[in-house]
């Protein structure tokens, strides 16, 4: 098994998930649509297998390698958080990110052959960006719902429900980014021998997660929720500074996090 | 008719809170303006336990007070709130100013401490009230077996020990980077001042490894060196055993032998001795339409000149330079009080644990590679990580208990 025949496993898997991810909007399908979303993790970790057991070593070697991971990883804590949670648009989330990543990975294969340096080759890389990418999801959505909230408190209407809705999203949010960040920690004990050394993308990720901090306990105090609201908006927008900006800010020359 | 409150009357609430934490960031301004930035070594042993010790009793005392005025506001999430903004105002600052380690005090940026946030007396300040008002908020707050009641306890205690520990084990954490040839021991590192210093624990390299990634091929445009094609280079890799053949234009190559360890054995060939000096080798054969031709190639290292083949005149084969996959010391460690410690595989992201001290393989001689005759390793001493280790712990399970139950509303 090699890379030559990931195209018979990836091509079914992304198939059945996006099935899966379509009918489980069809209240009658919805067991079919978990069962063929299971089908599809169980091809791609089908692949995985047969994949390590061929190349004699654990497939974390190179950045393609680690995509497998994601790909997997997510698509099955997707899965979990959605029966969990009921959120039907997680699944079809988790079910486009992971098949993204597939792509990548059929679409770049001279991206199979980059190694990973030492400081990579750990076991808390894929758990640490598997925990961000899904709670990158939640704060999306709960902004998405943010958003709406705020639109039709403008034209007077309540809505509870909603706004259950964005506290619980960002509660399973925070919880994946405080896991993802305390990883992180360990990860960058064992590797540097600091659990934090206040680098440009560390302190973004922390006052990221201060300010999901302010959301939460402003919400407890159930003050006017505009302003909650709107804290939940800049929370996004520093999150993304966070994730795609901090390599282009003067202050992070010579960033660790920058590759 | 209700007299409407006025700033200052109690309870106090959010003008209070968010008037007293910027009158503490002016004051952490102040101090940092005149006296300079704050000296962590003013918390080192023994004055972080007295500092510790006063805490605590701090939080104790809240304990039996919390019905007066003043620790109402102080556990309230108006004041919560405010220090958590005032943190992540500091920490803006801190995202977009470019943190260097000296500064010289010469405009208004560099006066406040802008470019050293985290020794800078408003982020210390603020950072001591969030922990105290943190912990006597964990105190305030009556022990129910109730899930809200222990989500809320492993998220808050979790936090509070990580600011515990960290904050005031900082000063008793020290780090260095030591220097051993092969086959030796050694004891003495330098400080940041460059001065020799000896330390209660020493180091014997037995070996050091290095394994290199098998290499790859490429196609270069012999004039410019450049790998191609141009927009978008392409690199064979020859460590599948699932594909030996590579097509390049009309060209098809095929690995007919690969050496690891390989030393140049004649003019045109190589074979396999397994020492340090040794550097991958290749076989190839190039095919087009009825012409063969093999030939050896290898990407060398300092001791051996590298070999390529041209492929026609334009074009040459070459392998690329070898890249570290990991590198391992061997090594036994002795510590003053008589510890003994062995671990013969150090290599990144493994360290290893020697009483207080940890032990990182930190790195080699980069211009010899392989051939480097010394490795060296960073050390660090920090007596408080167990217990931050332990706060890491109890938050990580309330995050999970968060993504669990999410908010909840049934109150």
């Amino acid at each position: 098994m090699s890379w030559d025949s990931f195209i018979w496993f990836a091509l079914p898997s992304i198939l059945l998930w996006v099935l899966a991810s379509l009918l489980v909007y069809k209240t009658k399908y919805r067991l079919v649509s978990n069962i063929l979303f299971l089908m599809g993790i169980s091809v791609f970790l089908l692949f995985i297998i047969l994949f390590w057991h061929s190349v004699n070593r654990p497939p974390f070697r190179t950045m393609g390698e680690t995509r497998l991971w994601y790909s997997f990883f997510i698509t099955s804590i997707g899965f979990i958080t959605y029966r969990i949670w009921k959120y039907k648009w997680l699944l079809s989330y988790t079910a486009l990110v992971g098949s993204v990543f597939i792509i990548i990975n059929l679409l770049k294969p001279e991206i199979h052959s980059t190694n990973l340096m030492p400081a990579l080759q750990s076991y808390w890389f894929i758990p640490h960006v598997t925990s961000y990418i899904i709670s990158y999801s939640m704060f999306g959505a709960s902004t998405i719902a943010a958003i709406i909230l705020l639109n039709k408190l403008r034209k007077n209407k309540d809505d509870r429900e909603l706004e259950k809705l964005i506290d619980n999203l960002v509660y399973v949010g925070f919880g994946f980014l405080a896991l993802g960040m305390l990883m992180g920690c360990m990860w960058a004990k064992a590797a540097w021998g600091n659990y934090w050394s206040w680098d440009p993308k560390e302190t973004w990720a922390f006052l990221t997660i201060t300010t999901y901090l302010a959301y939460i306990h402003t919400r407890i105090q159930r003050i006017n929720i505009r302003i909650s609201l709107w804290i939940l908006i800049v929370a996004l927008i520093l999150l993304c500074i966070t994730w795609l900006g901090v390599s282009y800010l003067p202050s992070s020359q010579g960033s660790v996090h920058v590759y | 008719m209700k007299n409407k409150k006025r700033i200052w009357d109690i309870p106090w609430g959010y003008k209070e809170s968010i008037a007293i934490v910027l009158g503490i960031v002016l004051v952490g301004f102040l101090l940092q303006v005149t006296i300079g930035k704050f000296d962590f070594y003013l918390l080192s042993y023994p004055y972080n336990f007295y500092f510790g010790i006063f805490s605590l009793a701090f939080i104790v005392l809240s304990v039996f007070l919390k019905r007066k005025a003043f620790f109402i506001w102080f556990t309230s999430l108006s004041f919560s709130v405010s220090l958590i903004g005032a943190i992540t105002f500091l920490s803006i600052i801190m995202g977009l100013t470019k943190q260097v380690p000296v500064v010289d005090r010469s405009n208004i940026f560099t006066l406040l401490g802008f470019n050293q946030m985290t020794s800078s007396w408003e982020f210390v300040l603020i950072y001591f009230l969030l922990f105290l008002s943190l912990g006597c908020t964990i105190a305030k707050r009556k022990p129910h077996l109730t899930k809200q009641y222990f989500v809320f306890l492993l998220n808050h205690l979790g936090l509070w020990m990580i600011l515990f520990f960290a904050g005031l084990g900082y000063s008793n954490l020290n780090r260095y980077v030591m220097y051993v040839e092969i086959g030796e021991t050694q004891w003495r590192v330098y400080d940041k001042d460059s001065k020799v210093v000896e330390l209660p624990i020493a180091i014997q390299l037995n070996n050091f490894t290095i394994e290199e990634y098998i290499p790859k091929l490429a196609v270069i445009d012999k004039k410019t060196g450049e790998v191609l094609p141009k927009d978008k280079p392409v690199y064979f890799q020859i460590d599948t055993n699932s594909k030996e053949e590579f097509s390049f234009n009309c060209y098809k190559i095929k690995l007919k032998k690969y050496i690891h360890n390989a030393v140049r054995n004649s003019d045109t060939s190589y074979k396999e001795v397994p020492m340090k000096a040794s550097c991958p080798a290749a076989l190839v054969e190039i095919r087009n339409n009825n012409k063969v031709k093999s030939h050896w190639i290898s990407a060398g290292n300092k001791m051996q000149i590298p070999m390529f083949t041209d492929i026609d005149s334009n074009l040459a084969l070459v392998m690329t330079p070898s890249e570290a996959k990991s590198f391992i010391s061997n090594i036994e460690v002795y510590t003053q009080e008589g510890g003994y410690y062995k671990e013969e595989n150090l290599r990144v992201n493994y360290p290893l644990r020697a009483g207080n001290w940890r032990i990182y393989q930190y790195g080699y001689d980069n211009n010899m590679g392989k051939m480097s005759s010394y490795s060296s390793f960073e050390l660090v001493y920090d007596p408080w990580l167990n217990m931050v280790y332990l706060g890491i712990g109890l938050l990580a399970l309330g995050s999970f208990l968060l993504i669990i139950f999410g908010k909840n509303y049934k109150k």
